[in-house]
């Protein structure tokens, strides 16, 4: 596997020739998105579907618009819980990763417990960190969705980091580079973007994670509570709407990073040159 | 592991899957041949609160009315207005709220008895703490459920000038379902019902002095004295169940052999306890034996008959309802029917069963630790 960071800098168009093309490129997903609502909100009509099984999408439409304020505010208040997951799952990750690639042997050692971390079913985990942390703050949920973050971070970013190709390693040797100069110089900028990718996996995971927690308890403000506490009252436009806040948040997550990796690698491959 | 290993496992687990239903169906059917089959879903695990139907299957009531009865507990997500609606269940338990926010949510369901006619829920804090009045919850943290079971809380609350839908004045928590939170005072003030959450503070030791906490220890605020009582425990079925008259007779035979499972229940408490240890429950012999008492407190006396609803609590309950499921009208009477309820009593009286317990009276029973 060739693990060199290629960014490749397209020559710039004029701003108005870069908006149409992009618009070009999402107008396939468009018309699903709008195809699949066209036809949830039919089918509903057609096939006489109960309202309490599946509500019409303007119906959630209606609804998200009534109840903005507090879904909202709910989604706002996950958010900062899976954020602060996110940032000490993969803080954890990256910082665990490092360990291991640099002392080998410990690595050794540890890696096949870092993997089982892996394995730990979030959903049986939930109440756990309720207990440890208390059910009612942001705590709890941040351990979960740091648990989750945890791992995909980890895995990337010791790939990232022993996938150097051994000539440049020995060329830095050559050149009498301490192990400090060789992971500022080839390691780290190798490394980057397997890390970025997993630390925008575990943006939604984070999100996901937060929620699961929320689903044991939690303050009512928050957007997990919400969702499953208006799924047993019945009221399944606003679950369904609670739904698609969650979905935006993840998304804006995501799609932050993305950024955030976008001018990170550019900046990295400017200044290896 | 190749894709192959992984069809071959899926198959094999569908393969399996199928036999094991096709088994359990065969036997179903084998042991009840001329019985009209039910399946009855509770509101919660299986625990006193439900002895009266456990007793009444048990005892062979069930039966002798022709009827072979699957009692299939509930739990946290499990929501027995829609296992009915769905069809997995022909009657359900729980509370009448939940009923009355189904319907207004297009679910076509209806009750068919009120088998408590007081509510169990309260809200209870520590005695040094000095909250000894739903006043004095201002700017304190309280602790529910939610998921519909939060309404009479909020109302009591409101009643006071808190606005608890909106976490002003009071902040509200959602109360997991172990009471550790209070005991390690997490919270200010936790929700519980007479019948479990309190049972379960005073089944604990208190660190401070080796022994059990008492009632001593708390201030306990029933829902039943602030005027914000709402009905809880009914008996549930679909509208379109009961349009078929064969139905109606079935839900009357089984109204009948269920109240006949209280009744028997309210004269011998020890009894039930012991057919519901027999079904499994969560918690122990203790706990249970607390809250055979307790449930029949609820019951007992039945001024107008067991299971029949009192329209003056219904109007409370209804109104509640409506403010605090934000619905836009206040469920009105069709929401219930009686006859099914007085067919049942009828038949109990005249079978010569008290069908009021007058002279019903609370037992003493003492705490357990841990609830053993």
């Amino acid at each position: 596997m060739t693990a060199q960071p290629v960014v490749v800098t397209p020559p710039r168009d004029s701003l108005s020739r870069r908006v149409g093309r992009r618009a070009l490129e999402w107008l396939p997903a468009g018309l699903v998105l709008v195809l699949v609502l066209v036809i949830w909100q039919e089918s509903i009509a057609v096939f006489h579907i109960k309202r309490f099984l599946a509500p019409k999408p303007t119906a959630i439409a209606g609804n998200f618009w009534t109840n903005r304020g507090e879904l909202l505010h709910g989604g706002w208040y996950t958010f900062q819980e899976a954020f602060g997951g996110w940032v000490i799952g993969c803080g954890l990750g990256i910082l665990v990763a490092l360990v291991l690639a640099r002392w080998r042997r410990l690595g050794r050692a540890l890696q096949p417990y870092a993997i089982a971390a892996s394995a730990i079913p979030i959903i049986a985990f939930a109440p756990i960190t309720n207990a440890w942390f208390g059910p009612f703050g942001k705590t709890s949920k941040m351990a979960i969705a740091a648990v989750l973050c945890f791992f995909p971070v980890f895995v990337n970013t010791v790939r990232g980091l022993t996938s150097v190709r051994p000539s440049s390693i020995e060329l830095m040797r050559s050149y009498a580079a301490g192990e400090i100069d060789i992971f500022r110089r080839v390691r780290f900028p190798t490394a980057l973007p397997f890390v970025f990718t997993a630390l925008k996996i575990a943006t939604v995971l984070a999100m996901i994670g937060a929620i699961v927690g929320e689903y044991f308890g939690g303050s009512p403000e928050a957007l997990g509570v919400l969702i499953n506490s208006r799924n047993a009252t019945f009221d399944f436009e606003e679950a369904w709407a609670g739904i698609g806040v969650a979905c935006a948040f993840g998304i804006g997550f995501y799609l932050a990073v993305a950024a955030l990796e976008r001018v990170v690698l550019r900046r990295a491959s400017s200044t290896e040159d | 592991m190749s894709r192959k290993v992984w069809v071959w496992a899926a198959a094999v687990l569908v393969v399996t899957g199928m036999l094991a239903n096709a088994a359990g169906a065969s036997t179903r059917s084998e042991g009840s041949r001329k019985l009209t089959k039910i399946t009855l879903q509770l509101k919660w695990v299986t625990q006193a609160q439900f002895a009266g139907y456990y007793e009444a299957k048990a005892k062979g009531y069930y039966e002798k009315a022709g009827l072979d009865v699957t009692i299939k507990p509930g739990g946290p997500n499990i929501v027995p207005e829609q296992v009915v609606a769905g069809g997995q269940a022909q009657f359900g338990i729980d509370w009448l709220s939940s009923l009355m926010l189904s319907r207004a949510k297009g679910v076509p369901l209806i009750s068919i008895d009120q088998v408590f006619n007081k509510s169990g829920l309260t809200l209870i804090s520590w005695k040094s703490s000095g909250i000894n009045t739903v006043a004095k919850m201002k700017g304190k943290k309280v602790a529910n459920w939610l998921f519909g079971n939060e309404f009479e809380v909020f109302a009591a609350l409101a009643k006071h000038g808190m606005d608890p839908a909106h976490n002003k004045g009071v902040t509200i928590v959602q109360e997991p379902f172990s009471m550790d939170f209070f005991l390690k005072k997490q919270a200010d003030v936790a929700s519980a019902m007479t019948y479990n959450e309190l049972a379960q503070v005073l089944e604990a030791k208190n660190p401070a002095t080796g022994k059990l906490y008492t009632l001593k220890d708390l201030n306990v605020i029933k829902m039943q004295d602030t005027g914000t009582a709402m009905l809880e425990d009914n008996i549930f079925t679909t509208t379109g169940y009961l349009k078929n008259p064969a139905n109606v007779a079935t839900a009357k035979k089984f109204v009948a052999a269920s109240l006949q499972g209280w009744i028997y229940c309210r004269d011998h408490q020890a009894d039930c306890v012991k057919t519901v240890l027999a079904n499994g429950p969560a918690l122990p012999k203790g706990h249970q034996t607390w809250q055979m008492n307790e449930i029949n407190a609820l019951i007992w006396p039945a001024p107008k008959g067991i299971g029949i609803m009192n329209p003056a609590s219904y109007k409370q309950s209804a109104k509640i309802v409506a403010k605090y499921g934000k619905l836009k009208t206040v469920p009105g009477h069709e929401a219930y029917r009686t006859d099914i309820a007085q067919a049942a009593l009828q038949s109990l009286k005249a079978a010569g069963l008290d069908v009021y317990g007058r002279n019903w009276h609370k037992l003493n029973v003492k705490v357990t630790p841990g609830g053993k």
